[in-house]
């Protein structure tokens, strides 16, 4: 048994870190991965954006299968896991702050699904990504169909699930899967510059009303999209009216 | 219905069967209470009402529009009138709605709510000087107008989050490769481009054939 924490969570300035720590593949052992509390503590510190990464050469190579054969066995206590797993990444998709993969590597099943869960997807060019669960008789348990559906479109999103392909960088930037595409090993620095001018001079109230239409705008009618933003900005312009009069 | 409405911030009128609705308050054409008043008017009575087959929207001289007039908008805030401000979103995303093509013709500054309404536009054809931006979280706001889900639409979540929290201009250039405008034209063109992709929307007008009518106009150039 060893006890080294298999999520890192740091804070650099005002930009927080999520690290995957089982490296070389950095396998996920469960799919709950992070108490859910935790992370909420962590985000709770005041941080401006959340950079999940995996420490080493990948990303995450999903999950541990071993692991999963035995904890399966427990039907029950499975489900529970599984469930507290989507939640989790529910909870990191709707973040107020923007959330930023920096991938390198391999990004596989559980790890590619939480890639997905985040708002930006930087990635370097060696890059593998798949959903490889049907290979094993089953599929992707935390969302990750849905949310890749969400940005290839239903058909690609089908294609990539059912056939357990595997795809490089270029064609998962082509299928609108990663944002931006960067050289070999910059994905992490990419990402920590683009976190700095995204947050930088900004305050949380503001990235947390912009964050919080963006989540809206996925959600909402629009008659509720346009009373929540209006709701928003107005109480941001009573609070800089306020700081003018000081 | 008159055919024609002159106000001191917008102008309306049909030539040719296309409406054009213009932002006659130069250089800048801001948009404050004056201008939404006359907008609604246009947006929500006039047009509806008018027999136009396509409506070009575009700033007199040489901006488009910088935007909002902050104290105007304080102000209103003020008196605690968001309604105001709710009536304002809803006449550009009425916008949105119409049934005839809506073509916004950029040229040189179109920042702030500006943006805005030309995000609610159907196409955006813009000139090769325009200077484009949602500066408002620079000034401790977010665009109050559906600038975020628009932009989110049309450059993607990502792109939409680092422009928006950026608050930083960009130009033409940079706006077609993110998708936020359709075309690039010099600047004497941009309203003769909007009036030729007008006439071939019209007759079977659908948005989902957007690219399509994009390609025509490329094809007949």
């Amino acid at each position: 048994m060893n006890n080294t924490p298999r999520i890192i969570l740091k804070r650099e300035k005002d930009v927080g870190w999520l690290q995957i720590n089982n490296p070389p593949e950095n396998y996920l052992e469960q799919p709950d991965f992070i108490e859910i509390e935790e992370l909420k503590n962590f985000i709770e510190t005041g941080i401006k954006a959340l950079v999940i990464e995996g420490v080493g050469r990948h990303f995450s190579a999903g999950a541990d299968l071993e692991k999963l054969k035995e904890q399966i066995k427990d039907r029950k206590a499975f489900q529970d896991q599984l469930m507290k797993g989507n939640n989790l990444l529910n909870y990191i998709d709707e973040l107020e702050i923007p959330v930023i993969a920096a991938i390198s590597g391999v990004c596989f099943g559980a790890g590619l699904e939480i890639a997905l869960a985040c708002d930006i997807r930087i990635c370097d060019e060696n890059v593998l990504f798949a959903f490889p669960e049907v290979n094993h008789d089953v599929f992707p348990g935390l969302g990750g169909a849905k949310r890749l559906a969400e940005l290839t479109g239903v058909s690609a999103a089908l294609e990539l699930t059912l056939s357990g392909d595997m795809i490089n960088a270029e064609k998962a930037l082509e299928l609108q899967i990663i944002d931006t595409l960067v050289k070999k090993n910059e994905a992490k620095e990419y990402a920590v510059d683009l976190a700095g001018k995204i947050t930088d001079n900004r305050p949380l109230k503001v990235i947390r009303a912009v964050m919080s239409s963006v989540n809206n705008s996925a959600s909402m009618r629009v008659d509720e999209q346009i009373k929540c933003d209006t709701e928003m900005f107005v109480e941001l312009a009573l609070e800089s009216m306020n700081k003018n009069n000081d | 219905m008159p055919a024609t409405f002159t106000g001191k911030k917008i102008s309306w009128e049909v030539r040719d069967e296309i409406g054009y609705l213009s932002l006659v308050d130069p250089p800048e054409n801001r948009m404050d209470s004056a201008f939404f008043e006359e907008f609604g008017v246009v947006v929500n009575e006039i047009i509806p009402a008018s027999a136009a087959i396509a409506l070009i929207i575009s700033g007199t001289e040489r901006h488009f529009s910088s935007g909002a007039e902050l104290e105007d908008l304080f102000r209103i805030i003020k008196q605690e009138k968001s309604d105001v401000l709710i009536s304002n979103f809803e006449m550009f995303h009425a916008v949105d709605q119409l049934k005839i093509p809506v073509i916004a013709a950029i040229k040189g500054v179109c920042i702030g709510s500006g943006l805005e309404l030309a995000l609610h536009c159907h196409f955006r054809l813009c000139s090769e000087d325009a200077i484009l931006g949602l500066p408002e979280s620079s000034f401790g706001l977010i665009p109050g107008l559906g600038g975020i889900s628009k932009l989110m639409e049309f450059s993607g979540k990502a792109k939409a989050i680092e422009l928006v929290l950026k608050g930083s201009h960009f130009n033409a250039t940079d706006a077609l490769k993110w998708q936020i405008v359709d075309e690039v034209y010099p600047k004497k063109i941009v309203v003769e481009k909007a009036a030729q992709l007008a006439k071939l929307c019209v007759g079977d007008y659908r948005k989902y054939n957007k690219r399509d009518y994009l390609k025509r106009l490329k094809i007949e150039a």
